[in-house]
């Protein structure tokens, strides 16, 4: 009996002994975890509220033409039902905060807010409540009024209807703008350190784990591990300052550049280096995120969406990684699909799944991130500036800027520069594209292992079953944990329905996976800064080839995003433009 | 040989010196770029108006994935609702 084990605990051994599989070992824990804490603990009354709002917005539209008082407030009580509301999950999300948004005049609130300083800032922000309840209070008044009258006229009076709808959404406005000056009112005290502390030491136990099973020496690793940490607490704070938010200069870029400047001046200790674990921390990341890649999703704009996002974006990817090997011939081929990426799908979170897909080098990840958020930066103000200029349709502009702009964020706050409609328009486009990165980083994995690799390789002649186990060897295993955890919860969010799961994954382990993703993001951008030579990056940007290749995929994907969008949103569907602007 | 040794560690010890001030003056310029810097550059190139919208509605344009937008949670409800619930108009498009 004991040979059979012996030879059983030496097949599966590799399973405890790659980083590949620590990382779906790690991302299964917490994924497990997370639905355990979100899944066990829906909010209360969950089921009711949201059958009676979505009752009620049945009822008023088919009452009315216009979306009534009553539709809002359906609305904004059904939005409110999140499972990140629960006890049980303040209890774990408090744990996970990152530093705040700060101001030039108070870089410690950052970190800490005084009881007396949160009473201070609660006192400043009173009067503007007062005055923003009182203008709520009137706004509804008038609102109530005119819905009445329009009601009055059987919702048959165009000029009524009209006013009712101006006045309506003079209301939500109002309660938007009281909702906002409330929070600052309600400004609690924290202090972020004394959170940040027990995660550092999950994390590190959490990452310890497998690295003791790969053969590292875990005491090296604890030592080490706090100095990463302390570099990603450092980047997440100059990325919370309020004008570096603006500019969309997050903790990516800051974590890199301070670890190159420590790398690049002193050099980084030695005994740092044994925590610089740039790709296990990417890879366990990238799992978590794979369940966060809901394929449910891409029909929530209808079938335009999937032309600009889905049917757009392959075609921009597939195009310019063609342009980049034929005419702009890059040196490096993974640098040149990672910058594909990263310009056609959605900025770094398609440049480091189709990294580390390719296995690309890390110096290529870093400058194609830089080059997206130099011009992301910039992207978001001009795109709008020419949307108004021109006079764009908001759904269009908003389609256009969401399948354009590489980050979320940068979208959002282009769509705001807009208005509602465009940010909302823009917001759900970049969603959906979004999503593509599952199947994306599958087919760079699977594209590398059977082609590009087979080229370098010598070509002998194989039989089918080595050339298959060469493949297999090739492929990064760590994307099975990836593509397997969007397929997992992409069938529980199905299961659920999506009001259900709107509210339980959505707003619960979608939120709790982003607070955790953030931080391994975090220490794996850090590792990337303290383990790079800055001298190395003159060779990967040679006569700028990897700036031109990103400006032309850029204005290709500018010119075909716009078409297909006109095409897709004003001629072939203007129904759901018509929806969208209401 | 003794005071060649000695000038080559003096040497050591001033060039580590060096590296750890440039390293230093290096976060003293980044933290300036980014509070003093960074608003600046938002005036200095027209930018201003647009990134104090942004600060207000407290929007993190860097965000680089939508479950990390914090906007998304009110936005994907209000798109799905709108149409689904569409008033007064026909279903037939979606």
């Amino acid at each position: 009996m004991s040979i059979p084990t012996s030879n059983t605990k030496s097949k599966f051994s590799f399973l405890l002994k790659f980083e590949d599989y620590w990382a779906i070992w790690l991302g299964a824990i917490i994924l497990i975890f997370s639905m355990f804490v979100y899944f066990g603990n829906p909010p209360a009354n969950m089921s009711k509220i949201i059958a009676e709002s979505n009752a009620t917005m049945q009822v008023e539209s088919e009452r009315a033409p216009f979306k009534t008082m009553a539709w809002f407030d359906a609305n904004a009580a059904k939005t409110k039902v999140k499972g990140s509301s629960t006890p049980a999950a303040k209890a774990v999300t408090k744990y996970l905060a990152v530093p705040a948004t700060w101001s030039s005049d108070n870089p410690l609130k950052s970190f800490f807010l005084s009881e007396s300083g949160a009473k201070a800032q609660g006192t400043a922000s009173a009067e503007k409540y007062t005055k923003a309840k009182a203008a709520t209070a009137e706004a509804k008044g008038v609102a109530v009024g005119a819905e009445t009258a329009a009601s009055g006229a059987s919702f048959k009076d165009a000029e009524l209807n009209a006013q009712a709808k101006i006045q309506i959404a003079a209301l939500q406005e109002a309660k938007a703008g009281e909702a906002k000056a409330k929070s600052a009112v309600e400004a609690k005290p924290y202090n972020h350190l004394v959170t940040m502390i027990p995660l550092m030491l999950a994390m590190a136990l959490l990452f310890g784990l497998g690295l003791h099973f790969m053969g590292f020496s875990v005491g090296k690793f604890l030592i080490a591990f706090p100095a990463v940490f302390i570099f990603a607490t450092l980047a997440f704070f100059i990325g919370s300052h309020e004008f570096a938010k603006a500019w969309g200069l997050n903790y990516v870029m800051w974590a890199i550049i301070l670890g190159f400047l420590v790398s690049n001046t002193v050099g980084t200790p030695k005994w740092i280096m044994p925590a610089v674990q740039t790709e296990y921390y990417i890879k366990t990341g990238l799992v978590l995120l794979g369940a966060t890649i809901l394929m449910n999703k891409i029909l929530l704009i209808g079938v335009p969406g999937i032309f600009v996002t889905w049917i757009v974006t392959p075609i921009v990817l597939i195009t310019t990684f063609w342009f980049g090997q034929k005419v702009v011939k890059m040196e490096s081929k993974t640098l040149n699909i990672v910058i594909s990426a990263d310009m056609s799908v959605s900025g770094v979170s398609a440049a480091l799944s189709a990294a580390a897909a390719c296995k690309a080098k890390k110096e290529e990840l870093t400058l194609a991130i830089g080059l997206s958020i130099m011009f992301t930066a910039v992207m978001m103000v001009v795109m709008p500036m020419v949307v108004k200029s021109i006079g764009l349709n908001p759904v269009l502009g908003g389609a256009w800027i969401g399948g354009t702009v590489d980050s979320t964020g940068a979208v959002v706050a282009a769509g705001e520069i807009l208005g509602p409609v465009a940010r909302d328009v823009a917001a759900t486009i970049k969603m959906i594209q979004n999503i593509l990165i599952g199947l994306m980083a599958f087919g760079i994995a699977a594209y590398w292992a059977l082609v590009v690799e087979v080229d370098k390789s010598n070509k002998a002649d194989l039989s089918f079953s080595t050339a298959m186990r060469e493949v297999w060897n090739r492929f990064p295993k760590f994307v099975i944990g990836f593509i397997g955890a969007s397929i997992v919860f992409t069938i529980i969010y199905s299961g659920m329905g999506a009001d259900n799961a709107n509210v339980l994954i959505d707003n619960g382990t979608s939120s709790f996976l982003g607070s955790l993703q953030k931080w391994f993001f975090a220490l794996a951008f850090a590792s990337i800064g303290l383990s790079t030579n800055f001298r190395e990056f003159g060779k990967y940007f040679k006569g700028g080839k990897p700036a031109i290749l990103y400006i032309c995929g850029q204005s290709f994907n500018i010119a075909l995003t716009f078409a297909v969008a006109y095409i897709m949103f004003m001629k072939v569907f203007p129904g759901i433009t018509e929806k969208l602007l209401q | 040989m003794y005071a060649i040794r000695e000038l080559f560690t003096i040497q050591t010890n001033r060039f580590k010196l060096n590296k750890s001030v440039l390293l230093s003056l290096s976060l003293v310029v980044l933290y300036l770029f980014v509070t003093v810097g960074l608003p600046s550059l938002s005036k200095l190139v027209g930018f201003y108006e647009y990134h104090q919208v942004i600060i207000e509605e407290k929007i993190d344009a860097g965000e680089w994935y939508y479950i990390f937008v914090e906007q998304i949670r009110e936005i994907e409800p209000r798109v799905t609702h709108s149409l689904q619930y569409a008033p007064g108009m026909e279903k037939a498009d979606k």
